[in-house]
């Protein structure tokens, strides 16, 4: 009887985090946080990364030139926001060759990637879409609001990239997988 | 050569025509949201629980101008981020007894405090905020119109701001978008995100200051915004702020009631809000289409589009150099509304090109011949209304104590010569046109939406859906959309539409028209959400916006 509620207890536990969550913490500080589409998500991920107190810069529109490895984590706030890109002056296809240029920098830097995307079904369509691929693609971890995988894209791309992915049900939620990746 | 470009524009017509051919008979889909029908009352608006209060209020007895104000004092606690006391509006009224058509202009204007020699009005910030008009309109409106008390038609708000409610979709995507500028004012970061992240959606919403804010105007009138208690709330956080509005600015403030803009469109009668508002401008943009056949050219053809967009353009050129706030400048709106003029300004559109330029028409130069909430009651007036805080979430300043959220109209002066300039105390344009239409002397519509620059755009084409293509109001609503980047000068004009809607033979002729498309893939709040109710065989039609968290409530 013991046993089985230990079993049921390590299976809660597990599903508090979605699935596949990430069992070690990997990832170096300080970090580097950017938007890839320039959505206003960016903005909370700067407050749950000071809530779990991990050393970072922002730049919402850093370039690759930038990247020095002095950064030993790159996070990257994936969703598209055609107000944020018109605000910050880019354009959809200008965004796409700063987000391939940077995840080409962080490959040869061997940095840790973790994409997040917690802006949900909102923030997701074609042009989000545009932008996950590659990040997905090139990430070591990812974070999900699980209303933004509901037709399984981030599923699907976690899997073929054999990356984790943690899904959580809202933004705030996304702060404990987020503190538990960083060494 | 030369013959073939001679042929080039007949061709091209005819090529764009094609297109057009094949959606005029389209058959019909199935709407989002089904089409709400009634025969008492019904109210229309951006929110299900603004629309339930203003329903109550009908079913209680209120007429339509009390059901209007109870619902839009309501939607200004649910849509926090859109409307408010801290905001300004404007309403149309059709009194069905009196055979009475008039408005209530209760824009913001600016301080009289005048600001620094040349300074540029900040998007956010106390120095962007005008002098608050809703609540005198709002008084106004209920004082002249309406039959209940402002202590009746306020009560719904208090209890939906003291209760709160459940954070939608809609709603979450808003704070979450406006996130950043809200944390530079604590107060408000404690209404729209008191965990230091953005409420979610089906988090609790709620806002107990201004439930007390609102239950002292119930108690003691306007007087309590504008002269009490909340005029020193709001003149003591400008004066922490460097802000410019004082208490005398707050007790200066004044609603006016206006002779609403009235036109013609192909035998409905179209009457919208006026100066120093955006009703001329539909008016206008509707008597130059009438000098088209719509129908022909097809709902979703390019052709069209490219007609819309050069008519939104010439009517645009009025409203930074003609509009104005008529209690300091001479608007010539029987003029602007008249189809004379329209008819002169069309002449130099073409159909096969996108213009590079056109000469521009003086309204003064001669005699032209001529000239959104909703709700409905069982009596058959019609009101329609349309408030704002300019900005989601105005200009992020919320008076601390109060729960108002203030706007950030001011911004409007900006880059604003002649008529539109900035002067002190002065209302400052904009486009908002809640719009009534009559037919034969009745009611047939009541409409209105939010969308800054493309409501003009998008009240154009929901007058069309319904007049030209004979659509239902929920099928007018859900129609895919349009934008012209008209202010971008001629010759250099972006389309903006819910491409994803539209036929892909639609965008490829636009770029052949000189069009740059850029192409939303669903239907998107950045179009306005549009309320409306039609009447028609003596039944009440009503439709809201999928685009936002629209609700329609009849009986």
């Amino acid at each position: 009887m013991k046993r089985f509620i230990l079993v049921c207890a390590f299976v809660a536990a597990l599903g508090a985090y979605g699935f596949a969550q990430q069992s070690t913490a990997f990832a170096e500080k300080p970090a580097l946080v950017t938007a890839i589409g320039q959505s206003a998500d960016f903005e909370m991920i700067k407050v749950l990364l000071n809530r779990a107190k991990v050393p970072y810069t922002a730049d919402p529109l850093v370039k690759a030139e930038k990247l020095d490895g002095s950064a030993k984590t790159l996070v990257l706030v994936v969703g598209a926001s055609s107000k944020g890109l018109g605000a910050a002056g880019i354009s959809a296809e200008a965004e796409l060759v700063r987000t391939q240029a940077l995840l080409k920098k962080a490959k040869e830097l061997k940095l840790s990637i973790i994409v997040m995307h917690v802006g949900g079904a909102a923030r997701r369509g074609a042009m989000s879409d545009t932008f996950i691929k590659p990040c997905m693609e090139a990430a070591s971890y990812a974070i999900v609001v699980a209303s933004g995988d509901e037709d399984g894209l981030f599923t699907e791309l976690a899997a073929k990239a054999k990356i984790s992915l943690a899904k959580v049900d809202r933004i705030s939620s996304a702060g404990a997988p987020l503190a538990a990746a960083f060494k | 050569m030369k013959r073939i470009n001679r042929f080039m524009p007949v061709a091209l017509i005819a090529l764009l025509l094609l297109g057009g051919f094949q959606t005029v008979f389209a058959q019909k889909a199935p709407t989002v949201i089904p089409e709400v029908v009634s025969a008492q009352g019904m109210v229309a608006s951006a929110h299900p629980l603004a629309s339930q209060v203003g329903l109550d209020i009908l079913k209680a007895g209120g007429n339509a101008v009390d059901a209007v104000v109870a619902t839009a004092f309501a939607n200004g606690v649910v849509e926090p981020n859109a409307n408010g006391i801290g905001g300004e509006g404007y309403i149309v009224i059709y009194l069905k007894g009196e055979n009475k058509a008039t408005s209530i202009d209760y824009r913001s204007r600016a301080s009289f405090n005048p600001p620094k020699e040349g300074e540029k009005w900040p998007s956010y910030g106390h120095r962007g905020v005008a002098v608050p008009g809703t609540v005198a309109g709002l008084a106004l409106a209920l004082e002249k119109y309406g039959t209940m008390s402002l202590a009746q038609v306020i009560e719904p708000a208090v209890k939906l701001a003291e209760e709160g409610f459940v954070v939608s979709e809609t709603l979450a995507g808003v704070i979450s978008d406006n996130f950043k500028k809200a944390t530079e004012n604590p107060y408000l970061m404690s209404i729209i995100a008191p965990t230091g992240l953005p409420l979610e959606a089906g988090d609790t919403y709620k806002n107990p200051d201004l439930a007390k804010t609102l239950r002292l105007i119930a108690k003691e009138g306007k007087d309590a915004f504008y002269k009490g208690e909340i005029a020193k709330a709001i003149a003591a956080d400008m004066k922490a702020h460097n802000g410019l509005i004082d208490e005398n600015d707050l007790a200066q403030y004044k609603a006016i009631e206006r002779e609403p803009a009235k036109g013609l469109y192909r035998g409905y009668d179209i009457v919208s809000a006026p100066a120093p508002v955006g009703g001329f401008l539909l008016i206008q943009s509707l008597n130059m289409l009438e000098n088209y056949n719509l129908k022909f050219l097809g709902f979703d053809s390019a052709m069209k589009l490219h007609l819309f967009s050069e008519v939104l353009a010439r009517a645009f050129d009025d409203y930074y150099d003609v509009l104005g706030d008529p209690d300091y400048v001479d608007v010539p709106m029987q003029a602007l509304t008249s189809q004379g003029y329209a008819d002169a300004k069309a002449k130099s559109i073409k159909l096969d090109a996108m213009t590079t330029k056109y000469e521009k028409v003086n309204p003064n130069s001669e005699h032209w011949s001529t000239t959104h909430m909703s709700v409905v009651d069982k009596d058959g007036n019609v009101v329609a209304l349309t408030q704002t805080l300019s900005s989601f979430f105005g200009a992020a300043v919320a008076v601390p104590g109060t729960g108002i959220i203030l706007n950030n109209e001011m911004g409007n002066f900006n880059n604003k010569k002649g008529s539109s300039a900035y002067a002190p105390g002065k209302r400052m344009n904009t486009t908002i046109a809640p719009t009534l239409i009559m037919k034969d002397g009745q009611s047939f519509a009541t409409l209105g939406t939010p969308g800054a620059m493309r409501i003009i755009p998008t009240l154009t084409q929901i007058v069309t859906n319904l007049i030209d293509y004979g659509m239902g109001i929920q099928e007018a609503i859900e129609a895919p959309r349009m934008y012209c980047t008209y202010l971008q000068g001629p010759g250099k004009t972006t389309i903006e539409l819910e491409g994803a809607l539209f036929p892909k033979k639609t965008l490829d002729d636009l770029s052949l028209l000189g069009y740059k498309v850029k192409s939303y893939d669903k239907r998107d709040l950045y179009f306005g959400g549009v309320q409306g109710i039609i009447i028609k065989d003596g039944q009440l039609h009503g439709g809201a916006d999928p685009r936002r968290d629209g609700a329609v409530f009849g009986y």
